[in-house]
């Protein structure tokens, strides 16, 4: 029996060595030595060309991202407190009567993304934030659900095994009781009912251990929404917009248990010149809420080929660095002035947060395209994500596939390897390659020097000269697999499916690369400048 | 600068404090009461009651109005001026207010900002 199946491995091994020009045994090896590398995750490499990958394709596909135009972010900024001589935090009267301004606006829910675990001055009690609400019989007020947001129990508080960001729905058991109380008032927590329904709701915070992700069910639990699904199950409720919650019931729960990875958008809604002009965001939507195809396509190739050098949210244009978020985001200092027509042109039906803006306030959230941003805004990206994509929202949807996926990617790409090595290698497509990388870098100076970036043209220039010279035909093997790994990354995210480690991909098969031309080709000496120069062609041609 | 000119200065500049935030009534009147419902504060912004749109007096000049917090006093039928919000009447004739810039700051900030502490704000509170 052994002996049969040894004399099969060998037969094997010949034939592939015949075809391959390498030995069976190489490609194994070299699979081990990255499996090991990968496992031991050395100095967080690894994780961190996780993170780098996932940002990356997070920028890319950004202008593919359709907002809902249905969420809306109120900011409690320093120019509104200076303006009313106000001091933060805010009187919880002045609180009340924004939060009935807003609500008579009519929106299908606020959020409020303050925490009240402390006790103002003298005479400024709770009961002020909730009196211009709670006193009213106006219909339109009444109508309208406010979610409070309240803290969740430091995860050493919480029973051992506990984590927020759990793949695994708490269908049985006795529930975990993660609030912090101290965080929720009393008089905010009568008016609460247990099945998290009515006027009145909390969504917890304050989790640890999920990343960049944002949960929607604290522990897997149903009776335990982060504010964001709080405000959107009461969103769906609403008569507005009932009907476009019917593909999966936020109750149900099964389909947002898997936190989210928040999606950015390039284009802001057009709703935002009411607060920010042109010259401080990005292009927005035209006011139909349509983006030319044209328009996509072009600025996500933007992102991906210039992004390759550099972080791209330093960049001088707003067409590159998109500092403005794909959601309605209105300073009450630019609010204030507006009439009630305004307010209801800017609020009414829409789902909006209130949140703080304010120096020395550390509520600031790191986001892949925005850089820093407000937690309220990343509250208002999260739940625009749920309004726009329901429950296809980004997730990591298949444990199975991402623990083992990235092996047998490794395996196939390893015993292919020596076959494109083989098909690469081919002296015309050598000369192709040496054509189309010295074109690729020409063509980034050329688009670095249109975005007015001199220094990085002249980089690349200075690139392509070199490897041009030295090293011709390899820039456009990196160069497109970067395009490709990405395109398909891309893709994948179109379809709910979140970007693996493509960079790591890319590298891996550089790094395959490298390891295995010394044995497939033996001659190891290169030629200065080398022999398939564009350059050296160019001028040894002229010279002739 | 002597201790008289540098007291009348300090006068002046308190004289000239309300008169900072003092708000211009001038010809201003209840055009319209915006809603079914109109809540009623003091004048530090603190809500009172609420009273029907109809309890208010329409046409009739503004009594009294604050720039912080945004409130207008106007009168009610009953002959007893309340504090209102200004969102919730459109005033005729009112001075035009110059419109309030757009942002000239991004919402956005680069992702190695470093921001430090304000003295006056208590960072547990946000």
């Amino acid at each position: 029996m052994f002996g049969r199946l040894g004399a099969f491995i060998r037969e094997l091994g010949s034939r592939f060595r015949g075809h391959a020009r390498v030995s069976l045994w190489l490609p194994a090896a070299v699979v081990l030595t990255f499996a090991i590398i990968e496992k031991l995750d050395a100095f967080g490499l690894h994780e961190a060309m996780d993170a780098r990958s996932e940002q990356a394709t997070l920028r890319i596909v950004s202008p593919y991202y359709t907002p809902s135009r249905d969420v809306a972010v109120v900011l409690v900024d320093d120019d509104y407190l200076k303006s009313r001589g106000a001091g933060w935090p805010l009187r919880f009267a002045e609180q009340g009567r924004l939060l009935r301004q807003i609500a008579a606006s009519g929106p299908s829910v606020i959020l409020m993304d303050f925490v009240y675990p402390h006790q103002h001055g003298s005479g400024d009690d709770i009961q002020s934030l909730l009196a211009p609400i709670l006193s009213s019989s106006d219909e339109t007020l009444s109508h309208v659900p406010i979610v409070f947001t309240a803290m969740a129990k430091p995860l050493a508080s919480l029973p051992q095994g506990f984590e927020f960001c759990t793949e695994e729905l708490k269908e049985h058991g006795p529930p975990t009781d993660i609030l912090d109380p101290e965080s929720l008032p009393t008089a905010l927590s009568e008016q609460m009912q247990a099945n998290g329904r009515g006027r009145f709701r909390v969504g917890y915070i304050r989790w640890s251990r999920c990343g960049s992700e944002y949960p929607l069910m604290l522990g897997g639990d149903p009776n335990a929404p982060s504010p964001v699904f709080a405000a959107y199950r009461a969103f769906c409720e609403s008569s507005k917009h009932a009907a476009r919650c019917k593909h999966s019931d936020p109750w149900a729960a099964r389909d947002f248990v898997h936190p989210m990875i928040v999606r950015p958008g390039a284009f802001p809604t057009p709703e935002q010149r009411f607060a920010y002009s042109e010259s401080v965001c990005q292009r927005p939507m035209t006011p139909q809420g349509a983006v030319p195809v044209g328009d996509r396509f072009l600025a996500a190739l933007q992102q991906l080929t210039l992004g390759v050098f550099g972080d791209l949210r330093q960049s001088p244009s707003q067409q590159l660095s998109l500092p403005c978020p794909a959601v309605t985001v209105l300073p009450l200092s630019r609010l204030q002035g507006a009439s009630r027509d305004t307010w209801n042109e800017l609020l009414r039906d829409k789902a909006v947060i209130v949140g703080a803006d304010i120096s020395g306030v550390p509520d600031f959230v790191d986001a892949p395209v925005h850089g820093q941003i407000p937690g309220a805004v990343w509250h208002g990206m999260a739940l625009d994500n749920l309004v726009a994509l329901d429950s296809n929202y980004l997730a990591q949807r298949h444990p199975a596939i991402r623990k083992y996926g990235g092996y047998v990617l490794l395996i196939l790409f390893a015993y292919a390897f020596p076959f494109i090595l083989h098909f690469l290698e081919l002296k015309p497509i050598r000369m192709g390659r040496a054509w189309i990388s010295l074109t690729l870098w020409m063509v980034l100076a050329v688009t670095y020097m249109g975005f007015g970036d001199v220094q990085a043209a002249l980089f690349c220039l200075a690139i392509g000269v070199g490897l041009d010279l030295t090293l011709p035909s390899t820039s456009a093997i990196y160069l497109v697999g970067i395009a490709v790994a990405a395109a398909c990354s891309a893709f994948l995210l179109k379809w709910g499916v979140p970007p693996g480690n493509w960079l790591g991909v890319v590298l891996v098969a550089a790094a395959f690369g490298h390891a295995l031309k010394p044995y497939y080709h033996a001659s190891a000496v290169r030629q200065f400048p080398a022999e398939l120069s564009v350059l050296r062609a160019v001028f040894s041609h002229k010279g002739e | 600068m002597s201790f008289v000119s540098r007291s009348v200065l300090a006068v002046a500049l308190l004289a000239a404090w309300p008169a900072a935030h003092a708000c211009e009534v001038g010809s201003q009147k209840v055009e319209k009461v915006l809603g079914k419902k109109v809540a009623t504060y003091n004048e530090n912004g603190d809500f009172q009651k609420e009273i029907e749109a109809s309890a208010v007096q329409v046409d009739a000049p503004l009594v009294e109005c604050r720039d912080t917090p945004a409130l207008v006093r106007v009168k009610t039928v009953s002959g007893d001026p309340v504090w209102v919000d200004r969102l919730d009447v459109k005033i005729a004739g009112a001075t035009k207010v110059a419109a309030t810039k757009c942002k000239s700051n991004v919402v956005s900030r680069e992702s190695d900002t470093r921001a430090p502490a304000v003295s006056g704000i208590d960072p547990c509170s946000g």
